[in-house]
């Protein structure tokens, strides 16, 4: 089938518009919070690599479902992970654009994109691999905020810091 | 004998707060003071306490481009204070600075009128604030940047409130400063109160928490890492970090169609919490105002050194 440049721009339209809507449905998630929440100390006790590796046990839909819950509550605590000028929520919307248009690849959008000026970064992921690292990212921001409670401390010099 | 009691009361009541002002900003003291000492001591003899502050650098290194001894106040200049062969380049460009005709513009900014007939000769008729801020606000119960007392005087004029990281915001604040360090004024960031003090703390705990996919905190390049080098560059250091802002980089000029490179200390300090892998906060979150209310009080008694240029 010819495609042509209309149907592409309604395309990347709707994909976009599904792009935004996650988006805002995982930062809306994140500000609620809700008491379901996970907490930074719940993070720290569990296993990246139980929790957000794809297995048989594990499916992609369950990661990327951990990757939503977790990053929801890292934006809740703010402290949400950008990796190479991509969100962690930009990257999990990303993941919900390729899985509905079935593609293989993510190419997640630039945090400096606006509805009005579509901006993509240069990240270009396979699903299955985004979707464990958008898992951990939530994850381990998460549990470094837990972490960091009880060793911040041990960098101020004339409190913990000695040399 | 009635008027006596009165008199008594009052006094031992005003020597309680005084007592109590005086101790709302203890711990910071302690803390500005370790601070002060710590690069001192990392800076006084390089060569000879390498294995302390500096296992990472050549012997050539120290010995050639880290400056020995450096002081207090000499910190303003960022790595400058301590790199030679920046410190060469500084002098150079210091002596037709990039960033003077954006003072000027602020000085147009500054005397112009809004629509209502107000300017910002109004909100701050003493312009020599700039060591003043960030400052806790005790009646609205928390920090008010220069940035957002910028935007406040502009909003409460009628007027549209202006960009937080680039821009007219950064000229009235680079003219703001200029007359501030023209006075020869020093950074004077107060603590008066409990909920100041708080605010301290968790600008502070922000400060010194790693975070983001790096995992660092702001601490592991500009206190721990401070003069160390990260490929060619030194990593400047904590204190006297906010005395020369707005700073004009000339990496922002070179993407500026007018060449203009000045940024808010706002601008820098998200450019480093995205380094570090995190979504950095916003311009006028709490968290923002809190760290840098922490950073700037850091450097107090240091002289107000803006605006300045950077790398």
């Amino acid at each position: 089938m010819v495609q042509t440049s209309e149907n592409k721009g309604k395309e990347m339209k709707k994909l976009y518009t599904l792009a935004i809507t996650s988006a805002i449905a995982l930062s809306l998630a994140g500000c609620a919070g809700g008491s379901s929440s996970l907490s930074p100390a719940e993070a720290a006790k569990m296993d990246p690599n139980k929790m957000c590796n794809i297995s048989k046990d594990n499916t992609l839909e369950q990661v990327l479902a951990n990757a939503k819950a977790y990053n929801a509550a890292a934006i809740k605590e703010k402290v949400e992970f950008r990796r190479l000028n991509v969100n962690n929520s930009a990257l999990i919307a990303s993941i919900d654009e390729a899985l509905a248009s079935g593609k293989k690849m993510v190419n997640p959008l630039h945090f400096k994109s606006k509805p009005n000026k579509i901006k993509r970064s240069k990240t270009k992921l396979k699903v299955d691999y985004a979707t464990e690292r958008a898992c951990k990212f939530g994850l381990a921001a998460l549990a470094q905020k837990h972490e960091a409670k009880s060793t911040w401390r041990l960098a101020v010099p004339g409190d913990g810091f000695k040399y | 004998m009635l008027l006596k009691i009165a008199k008594t009361t009052a006094l031992v009541a005003i020597a309680a707060c005084t007592l109590q002002a005086g101790e709302f900003n203890a711990q910071a003291e302690k803390d500005r003071k370790a601070l002060v000492k710590y690069f001192e001591d990392k800076f006084a003899d390089p060569s000879k306490n390498a294995a302390i502050f500096f296992p990472y650098s050549t012997e050539d290194e120290l010995k050639n481009n880290i400056i020995s001894g450096v002081k207090h106040e000499e910190f303003r200049l960022g790595n400058y204070a301590f790199s030679q062969n920046g410190r060469t380049s500084y002098d150079e460009i210091s002596e037709m600075p990039p960033y003077e005709d954006f003072i000027d513009a602020g000085e147009e900014l500054y005397n112009k009128k809004f629509a209502n007939g107000n300017s910002f000769a109004i909100c701050f008729p003493d312009p020599t604030v700039g060591g003043d801020y960030p400052m806790f606000d005790q009646n609205r119960g928390e920090v008010v940047t220069l940035t957002q007392a910028v935007n406040e005087c502009l909003t409460s004029n009628g007027e549209k409130a202006f960009k937080t990281s680039k821009g007219p915001i950064t000229h009235i604040q680079a003219y703001i400063q200029a007359k501030t360090k023209e006075a020869e004024k020093k950074v004077n960031i107060k603590i008066e109160s409990a909920e100041a003090a708080a605010a301290y703390e968790r600008g502070k705990e922000f400060y010194y928490s790693q975070r983001g996919y790096f995992k660092l905190s702001c601490a592991s390049c500009h206190v721990q890492g401070a003069g160390q080098r990260v490929r060619n560059e030194s990593l400047s250091q904590l204190l006297g970090h906010t005395t020369h802002f707005p700073v004009y980089r000339l990496k922002w000029a070179a993407k500026d169609k007018n060449n203009d490179g000045l940024g808010t200390l706002e601008r820098r300090m998200a450019g480093c919490v995205k380094d570090q892998g995190q979504n950095p906060p916003k311009a006028t979150s709490q968290e923002m105002k809190e760290l840098l209310y922490f950073m700037a009080y850091m450097s107090n008694e240091m002289p107000v050194d803006g605006p300045d240029f950077r790398k």
